[in-house]
């Protein structure tokens, strides 16, 4: 091997350096671990979409499904998005009090939402539909539940954060990046809720 | 065991020995300390594995035997795969990984210190509650891939399927795994945001060692293949648990709808166990044969279409089920296409090697058999991705044989490599390389004699998983030579941990740069301080060291800080030394809540199980909102 | 900003978080979008507007709309790094494998 020809190394290439903020490392690892959760769901969907058909004697979707009770729990989801987008930019603008107040509204939506799914299951159940009486029941459940524990945790985590400004004061732009991540993560399970409402109510009422 | 983790630990990094050593472990959020911790815990799960194997092999030396009840033997199958996989060998990786991405991207720490922590207690918790099942009942019995519906309990004419699974065995597997699971998605989460968010400066994409890339692959394959399989575990456990019948043919269910989700994780799950293999081997043999790597680009691009490729080609592993011809061809040949940018490494590495002046160390040494070996378990994967041929292959010892080639013979050896070229940077001393030589050749040589003859075995029609085989068949002779080899592979291996043993007490000061070094690691002292960088480097080349070392004055240049966020963020201009996350043990208490929760799924005491839930979030939320201050580390003098 | 590279974090001042991008009005417009295209989805189910065969694309079309439109205004994807998209993308590409691949080779 020949002798390595002698250049000159580059200088300072790049600008000074200093480290990513929490808010840049967070925010990429919930889009990161939101990725994930897509693959969660895509497993529970094709598993509902492979499973559906086997009612056995139980409810089929079409006699169980009831689209005004679906379009409700849409609409107030729905709405729960704008409000915690409107609840963030609140806290962009350092309004205390106005994000607060959207947190609250955000925090009583989802409890709605989860409030309706309750009741939808109940009733489901009364007439006939268990998670062991057909594999769409379970399959159902499954899914649909799973969806309802990511709201129940993303009402936790608002609730963190409304305690956390509550004991720490005014979320300042040093922390903003807490209810910027949960945010994201409230959004999604809207998102996925679009996903369910389409493929699971609606084409189910179709089909 | 973090007691014994620490002696490795304290003899690397000369701390005291004190009472409340124990208490540091369990707190620690130190990237590298966590990282000793994963090849501590993971080296005795190995261990564990390699008795369950012995175990087998002396039950499979002669016909007939009953050295184990079958009863056992199942068990003994199921748990070998499974602690082979997913506690030895992908934790193994995920230590080193752990102990040297920051390193070799020139960063402090990871991106989450504290997750870093979460990941591991949740890993050994997983492990620690798999391994439990000994004592509780018995052991899954059902297989690594655990089909259904044998792990259901399903009756079929009033027969059990497998009587075994009336016991709690597999919902040791199914709880056990999603713990270690969500453990390994943490980490894997943690890695991508570490490489992607916090390289030194001037450590462009296509100057990242070839390590940190297979780490970067490797975390994002996590990240994309665990949720099916955690989702295949969540029905399960729903059917084992509350009576639905997703995997129930008898009740509407569908047996394969495991098999699909087991698959499109379990695929991707072996390129995770050989990636960061492949990683280890292009940081090993560019290092001694003193050259730089041969074809980085064609490196990487191979590396990003593996990991894509894997997603694509899971049925491979259901060529029998009845897909039909369709099918089969479309996986067929994806899965013969992988082969392509495998060759493309494969080529790289020996022309890496072409004109060098290679050093044989023992590291050279295994990174060479892996070539070797890995190249073996290649081509018989490509015979059994040809269905028709499959269709002779499948469930027989010449799969035990490929899958052995491909996960000893290229993961394993890749580990060993790495473990003589990074062992002396974490521990400060070298392994003996008189020594090593034994280990490698009696290595070498012990795998080669057990797992070759599989191969004839299979193709004579050996059936996996057998507890035994009768004396008529012509199967005797080989088997007794696969288990000679046994022998032999585990005396290396009692070398191996001889060897360490002894280094770690007597072992030749490795200093700084014992192997004249390419990457940032070798820049540093054995073993590194806690603060890894004092001054964070400015990276000026693929091989930053090794061009200081040629072109500079063999020194990394410091880069320039910016001065707004030195004082805050960035401590490196801090009077007070270099700012480092403080200990905490929350990440110990989550991992111990959940455990409790574990313990109570599978025993059905479902108010504990929801109280340990609600402990561990408790638990995560105040990891959020603890404000970590942090402390201060000054610098050893002329550290760099 | 760019996938990667040094840059990335050696600009002289960090982004500040939460930079103000989503204002009300951007809020408020894709509310209402959305929750018309809500609405058209559930009363054409609903009120049996169409025959079958149009209706199950229609429904997956709007449905597609309803998710490129939270993602990008409500999560920002159409002002933050690239890569976020990028990962998520992959994200949602794997998921939508599987969903097809394991549906179709279950109904075999």
């Amino acid at each position: 091997m020949s002798a390595p020809e002698v250049r000159t190394l580059e200088a300072t290439p790049v600008g000074p350096y200093r480290l990513p903020t929490p808010a840049e490392n967070t925010k990429l690892g919930i889009w990161v671990w939101l990725a994930s959760d897509c693959a969660l769901f895509a497993a529970l969907i094709a598993t509902y979409v492979s499973m559906h058909g086997h009612v056995g004697h139980a409810p089929t979707p079409q006699q169980l499904f009831d689209l005004p009770l679906t379009a409700t729990a849409t609409f107030v989801l729905l709405l729960s998005s704008l409000t915690m987008g409107l609840g963030l930019e609140a806290a962009q603008h350092g309004e205390h009090q106005r994000l607060m107040r959207w947190l609250v509204v955000t925090m009583i939506l989802g409890l709605a939402f989860v409030g309706l799914q309750a009741v939808e299951f109940t009733t489901y159940v009364h007439r006939g539909l268990t998670p062991d009486a057909s594999n769409f029941g379970a399959s159902f459940f499954t899914l649909v539940g799973f969806h309802g524990l990511h709201v129940t945790f993303g009402v936790a985590w608002l609730l963190s954060i409304f305690i956390f400004v509550v004991r720490k004061g005014p979320l300042g732009p040093r922390d903003l990046w807490r209810l910027e991540a949960a945010s994201l993560y409230w959004y999604f399970v809207d998102v996925v809720w679009v996903v369910i409402f389409t493929v699971v109510y609606l084409l189910g009422k179709v089909s | 065991m973090a007691a014994a983790a620490e002696r490795i630990g304290g003899l690397a990094r000369g701390e005291d020995r004190s009472a409340s050593a124990v208490w540091s472990w369990l707190t620690t959020v130190d990237h590298k300390r966590i990282g000793i911790l994963y090849l501590f815990s993971s080296m005795i799960f190995f261990l564990f594995g390699g008795l369950e194997a012995f175990l087998m092999r002396l039950q499979l030396m002669r016909p007939d035997a009953h050295v184990v009840s079958f009863a056992l033997f199942n068990q003994l199958f199921t748990m070998h795969g499974l602690t082979m996989i997913f506690l030895a060998v992908m934790p193994m990786s995920v230590g080193f990984i752990n102990y040297m991405v920051p390193l070799l991207i020139g960063a402090r720490d990871v991106a989450f210190p504290r997750l870093n922590a979460l990941s591991f207690w949740l890993f050994l918790a997983g492990g620690l509650v798999l391994n439990s099942s000994w004592l509780l009942g018995g052991a899954p019995n059902a297989g690594w891939y655990n089909y259904a519906p044998i792990n259901t309990g399903a009756v079929v004419h009033g027969v059990s399927l497998n009587p075994g699974s009336d016991t709690l065995g597999i919902d040791f597997y199914v709880i056990g795994l999603q713990l270690a699971g969500i453990g390994t998605l943490l980490s894997g989460i943690n890695f991508v945001v570490t490489i992607i968010n916090m390289r030194a400066p001037g450590m462009t994409p296509m100057r990242l060692p070839l390590f940190v890339w297979a780490s970067l692959i490797t975390s994002l394959i996590i990240v994309f293949a665990f949720p099916p399989f955690t989702i295949n575990l969540v029905l399960l456990m729903i059917d084992r648990m509350f009576g639905t019948g997703f995997f129930d043919p008898a009740r509407g269910g569908n047996a394969l709808l495991w098999q699909q989700l087991f698959w499109v994780f379990g695929h991707p799950e072996v390129y995770i166990l050989i990636m960061p293999a492949f990683g280890m081997i292009s940081e090993v043999i560019p290092t001694f044969s003193r050259k730089p790597l041969f074809g980085y680009s064609s490196m990487v691009f191979a590396l990003v279409v593996i990991a894509f490729m894997s997603f694509m080609v899971w049925s491979h592993h259901m060529f029998t089920v009845g897909m039909g011809p369709v099918v089969n061809s479309i996986f067929a040949a994806t899965s013969m296409a992988i082969a392509v940018p495998t060759g493309v490494k494969i080529f790289n590495w020996l022309a890496t090697m072409w004109g060098g002046r290679i050093r044989f160390t023992t590291s050279m040494l295994y990174a060479v058999a892996f070539i070797v070996c890995f190249v073996i378990g290649g081509m018989s994967g490509v015979m059994l991705a040809v269905p028709p041929a499959d269709y002779q292959f499948n469930d027989s010892y010449f799969l035990v044989a490929h899958i052995h080639y491909v996960l000893i013979g290229g993961a394993l050896m890749a580990l060993f490599a790495a473990a003589y070229y990074w062992l002396p940077k974490i521990t400060g001393r070298l392994l003996n390389e008189r020594l090593g030589r034994w280990n490698f050749w009696l290595v070498f040589i012990g795998f080669n004699v057990t797992f070759f003859p599989m191969h004839f075995l299979g193709l004579m029609g050996m059936p996996r998983r057998v507890a035994t085989y009768p004396a008529n068949l012509g199967l005797g002779f080989w088997n007794t030579v696969s288990t000679v080899g046994v022998f032999i592979l585990t005396a290396g291996i009692v070398v191996f941990l001889y060897n360490l043993k002894r280094s770690a007490q007597h072992g030749e000061l490795a200093g700084p740069d014992p192997w004249d070094g390419r990457t940032l690691e070798w820049s540093l002292p054995s073993p590194v301080p806690e603060y890894n960088f004092a001054e964070i480097p400015l990276v000026r080349d693929r091989d930053p060291l090794f061009a200081e070392k040629v072109h500079g004055n063999g020194r990394l240049v410091p880069a320039q800080i910016a001065e707004a966020h030195a004082a805050e963020e960035h401590a490196s201009a801090h009077p007070a030394g270099i700012h480092v996350p403080n200990p905490t043990i929350l990440p110990f208490v989550v991992a111990v809540a959940l455990t409790v929760t574990a313990f109570a799924a599978i025993f059905r005491v479902w108010p504990l199980a929801i109280l340990g839930l609600l402990a561990a979030f408790f638990a995560i939320f105040r990891l959020m909102y603890d404000h970590d201050p942090g402390h201060y580390v000054q610098p050893e003098e002329g550290a760099r | 900003m760019g996938i990667g590279g040094p840059q990335l974090h050696t600009g002289p001042e960090p982004r500040p978080a939460g930079r103000a991008v989503g204002t009300t009005r951007v809020h408020l417009l894709v509310a209402i979008l959305l929750a018309a295209l809500t609405i058209v989805a559930f009363v054409s189910v609903g009120g049996h507007l169409l025959p079958v065969g149009w209706l199950i694309p229609l429904l997956l079309v709007l449905a597609a709309a309803q998710v490129c439109m939270q993602l990008l205004y409500y999560m920002r994807l159409k002002w933050d790094r690239r890569i976020f998209a990028l990962l998520f993308g992959g994200g949602v590409a794997l998921a939508v494998l599987i969903v097809l691949a394991v549906h179709a080779m279950l109904s075999l």
